[in-house]
């Protein structure tokens, strides 16, 4: 869903040697195994392959300003006017806000950065469909429902994201996620044009469901990480965008390094 | 990234040295002249209302029209960055634009509200510079004015609505005629098939509703061949809602009026996405120094819901005047108008089928059966799997999987919807009724073309091929082959971290182990096979399946020329015994450098299959 990219990936001898081994050859099928097999050797396929954009990401100014935001949203939730703190950070919630409302302002505001510094990237917007994922998942549990609660709920629901175990829950989430859609982007790309006997349809519903499922297991690598930064940070200089854009470059290494040990680990 | 673009319009200068060149790749766009490569036919909008477009009004109209020929001039292209794996997918315009109202066009809100909406609309970089119009005109300015005709049925009407000869467009009009409203129609024409289309439906429309008046205001905007480079035209409802303004300015309507179902709208705008209708609002408001209104009343409605409505009306004969297809007069057919193979066709055919009005859209008028017809790989196949996948994994997910798993989707847009407290939840039950759509007419689909399915005479790469599994033409053997390459992958490699066999009967050893501990029935050393002068056996056997398993060796010491001849030998071999064969090769050391040459001569052979364990 959203405004898709229609691009084709390149024609070049990098992407098409991915391209054979995912579609036939003595590696193997996306179907030719069971779901968890097929995706990882999948997803380490792609990520080897894409891996510069990756490392580039790391830069985004999008990927960086959304993290960001996300810290201070769930510090901010601590306090006891939380309107007026997120005010502050230019975040603007009325009194019924959902937290559809508060996902709207992230993207906002995103949206405006990236026109002071810049334009929208692919990148940018993966992080920012990965934050919001991340934070309606994480809430819906903690708030009454996602349609219809207020901002007092809402609040609630993301104060316990401001603890250590709930931001280590929240970066594992995120970066999970962010890594998911950008393997899916190139996976969408190469995967319906894979015309084997063996890949079907279903073939595919299943690779995108496991392909989640597995990065969101292989970010946990970050979870603990992710709640130390953030307590030790915010308690010793508090999170700017800066330090927030060291924290990324490291969390995503680490995460770049799992899936790569597992790579190395199925061939 | 394809190279920044300075873009002058209008006859607009800059000097050499001027540093807004950078640089930026310079092309020139005109209307007027002897290098005229963009032609609008403003008489078009004058014609009908018999009076000019103020300046603003025709600034407006020059400015969309520019930017939208710049959007399809300028390919998304180059190299893809970062070791091929960032697509080079954002551009980056800087406008230089002669206008007839610089003052205006020129404040920094409207030049900032311009790019916003051109950014969100084409995630593309924007940049607005405007001098005063130095081309001269042929037509005498001169302000216009409603006509003083207070019987004039058009005057002062609602909304003008957005013409386009769709599915979409027509269930709006319909209604809204349907209930006496008289309506002013605005349609782009780009290329003549559209436009005789269009003017077709009209006049059905006009013999259907004999009671209401209807106004068609078709406007000729296209450009010379040699600027068709892009084809994703994303700000196309830039233009389309600038045509729509400029017509309500000039019957003083309230506002424009898009009809898109939601689905679209969301994931695939045509019109503008609801953030985008907005921000059209907005702009126009400040152009036109007054109120106006740019909404879309179909945002929670499927495609199915909207071909219902025609229904509703008692004409659902309209529906086959209408034309949904993106390769409108791209594609050479005296009779048909759908090519069958684009998301539109697609969302069209399967909205008709589940609203059951198939009887008013004939299967013949497809070029290519949206079911049974070949796709070509690429573009065709991928459309038509992700409109599938899409909608049958829709039907799969619960209210709060769709609200978590498209949440960034949703919260973009429903501020923007009407009644945005409830807009979340209206859009997410939308997305299911359209999942569940897909899901009833693909299952239909799929019983009625069973037979052709079962026996294998059904086309290989036609939409209903590709989502069925074929499972059972796919020889028992193979799916035998799958089980046994899943367990040793999974095995072999943890089992060896330490150690590596010490030759290739240990390596059999190690992997009969494995057969043995997941159930997987073999067995070993046999049969013995006469071959020549010789008696051979495969390491192991599914004799049940005539399925022999070869397991090879690959050593650094002994090279790769050794394990080649070996197993082009058992091919001879196993291939004259009437035998399938699956070549297991255990490569630790990485000597195969290049996998696909290596098996290629086995997968080559009907009945052989290989994979490479490392």
């Amino acid at each position: 869903m959203g405004h898709q990219r229609l691009g084709d990936i390149p024609k070049t001898q990098k992407w098409t040697a991915v391209v054979e081994r995912l579609g036939g050859g003595g590696g193997g099928t996306v179907a030719s195994a069971t779901p968890v097999a097929s995706v990882e050797k999948v997803s380490a396929e792609i990520l080897f392959a894409a891996e510069g954009g990756l490392q580039q990401s790391i830069n985004d100014r999008g990927l960086q300003f959304t993290f960001y935001l996300l810290t201070q949203i769930v510090l901010t939730a601590r306090s006891d006017d939380w309107t007026a703190e997120l005010a502050e950070r230019g975040i603007r919630l009325h009194s019924d806000a959902s937290v559809f409302d508060l996902t709207a302002e992230i993207q906002r505001l995103v949206s405006e950065d990236a026109r002071t510094h810049g334009r929208v990237s692919t990148i940018s917007e993966i992080a920012q469909q990965a934050a919001c994922e991340a934070v309606a998942h994480l809430t819906k549990d903690k708030a009454a429902t996602l349609f219809g609660s207020g901002r007092d709920e809402l609040q609630q629901a993301i104060r316990k994201l401001s603890t250590k175990a709930g931001f280590s829950d929240l970066g594992q989430k995120f970066f999970g996620n962010f890594v998911a859609r950008y393997l899916d982007f190139f996976a969408s790309k190469i995967l319906p044009g894979i015309a084997s006997e063996h890949f079907r349809l279903q073939d595919y519903s299943n690779f995108r469901q496991a392909l989640y499922m597995h990065c969101h297991q292989s970010a946990k690598i970050v979870h603990d990480f992710s709640g130390e930064w953030y307590s030790k940070t915010e308690w010793e200089k508090g999170i700017t965008l800066d330090n927030s854009r060291g924290f990324i470059a490291v969390a995503l290494e680490k995460l770049r390094a799992e899936l790569k040990k597992q790579r190395e680990a199925i061939q | 990234m394809s190279r920044p673009r300075l873009i002058l319009c209008n006859g607009a200068e800059l000097p050499k040295s001027d540093t807004l060149r950078g640089e930026r790749h310079t092309v020139t766009f005109s209307t007027q002249g002897r290098r005229a490569n963009v032609h609008l036919r403003i008489e078009d909008i004058v014609h009908k209302f018999q009076e000019q477009l103020t300046p603003r009004l025709e600034d407006l109209l020059e400015i969309a029209t520019y930017v939208y020929v710049a959007d399809i001039a300028t390919k998304r292209s180059g190299q893809w960055a970062a070791d091929e794996s960032l697509e080079p997918w954002e551009r980056d315009h800087r406008f230089v634009i002669g206008v007839r109202d610089p003052a205006f066009w020129s404040q920094s809100h409207v030049k900032d509200l311009l790019a916003e909406t051109l950014q969100h609309l084409a995630d593309d970089a924007y940049d607005f510079h405007f001098q005063p119009l130095k081309q001269s005109k042929s037509q005498k300015q001169s302000y216009f004015q409603v006509g003083s005709d207070a019987d004039w049925p058009f005057r002062d009407c609602d909304r003008v609505v957005m013409f386009s000869g769709g599915l979409d467009s027509l269930a709006g009009i319909a209604e809204a005629a349907s209930h006496g409203e008289n309506l002013v129609l605005v349609s782009h024409r780009p290329v003549a098939i559209q436009n005789s289309r269009q003017v077709a439906l009209v006049a059905h429309l006009r013999q259907t509703f004999p009671q209401v008046k209807l106004l068609h205001v078709p406007v000729w905007i296209n450009k010379d061949d040699s600027l068709s480079k892009e084809f994703t035209q994303r700000t196309r409802s830039f233009l389309y809602s600038a045509l729509g303004a400029i017509v309500a300015a000039s019957v003083n309507a309230k506002g424009v009026r898009f009809f898109e179902n939601g689905i679209v709208s969301l994931n695939f705008p045509v019109s503008g996405d609801p953030k985008a209708l907005h921000d059209f609002q907005r702009l126009y408001s400040l152009v036109l120094g007054r109120d106006m209104v740019v909404d879309n009343p179909f945002i929670f409605l499927t495609k199915q819901d909207v071909v219902e409505l025609i229904a509703t009306t008692g004409h659902p004969s309209l529906i086959s005047s209408t034309c949904s297809c993106a390769h409108q007069g791209h594609f050479q057919s005296k009779s048909r108008w759908h090519c069958g193979t684009c998301s539109q066709c697609i969302d069209r055919r399967f909205a008709i089928l589940a609203a059951g009005l198939e009887n008013h859209d004939a299967a013949a008028d497809y070029k290519t059966d949206v079911f049974t017809g070949e796709r070509k790989e690429g573009y065709e196949q991928r459309m038509g799997i992700d409109y599938v996948r899409h909608g049958v994994e829709l039907s799969q997910l619960s209210s709060e999987e769709i609200a978590t798993q498209f949440h960034a989707l949703i919260s973009r847009a429903f501020r923007y919807c009407p009644d945005p407290k409830n807009a979340p939840e209206k859009l997410v039950e939308m997305h299911r009724r359209h999942g569940n759509a897909v899901k009833t007419v693909l299952s239909k689909a799929l019983g009625d073309h069973a037979a052709a399915i079962v026996d294998g005479t059904a086309n290989t790469k036609c939409l209903l091929s590709l989502v069925a599994t074929r499972q059972h033409l796919i020889a028992s053997w193979r799916h035998f082959a799958v089980l046994v390459k899943h367990v040793l992958r999974r095995g072999l490699p943890p089992l060896c971290q330490k150690a590596l066999p010490e030759n290739e009967l240990r390596l059999q050893e190690l992997c009969d182990g494995l057969l043995k501990a997941a159930a997987v029935e073999l067995v070993r050393e046999y049969p013995y096979m006469k071959w020549g002068s010789n008696l051979t056996k495969p390491d192991w056997s599914k004799e049940e399946l005539l399925l022999w398993i070869e397991a090879k060796y690959v050593r650094k010491r002994d090279g790769l020329g050794k394990i080649s001849e070996a197993i082009a030998a058992d091919i001879t071999k196993y291939g004259d015994s009437q035998r399938r064969v699956l070549f297991f090769v255990f490569d630790p050391e990485h000597v195969i450098v290049d996998e696909p040459s290596f098996i290629k001569p086995i997968l080559d052979r009907d009945g052989m299959d290989v994979f490479i364990v490392r």
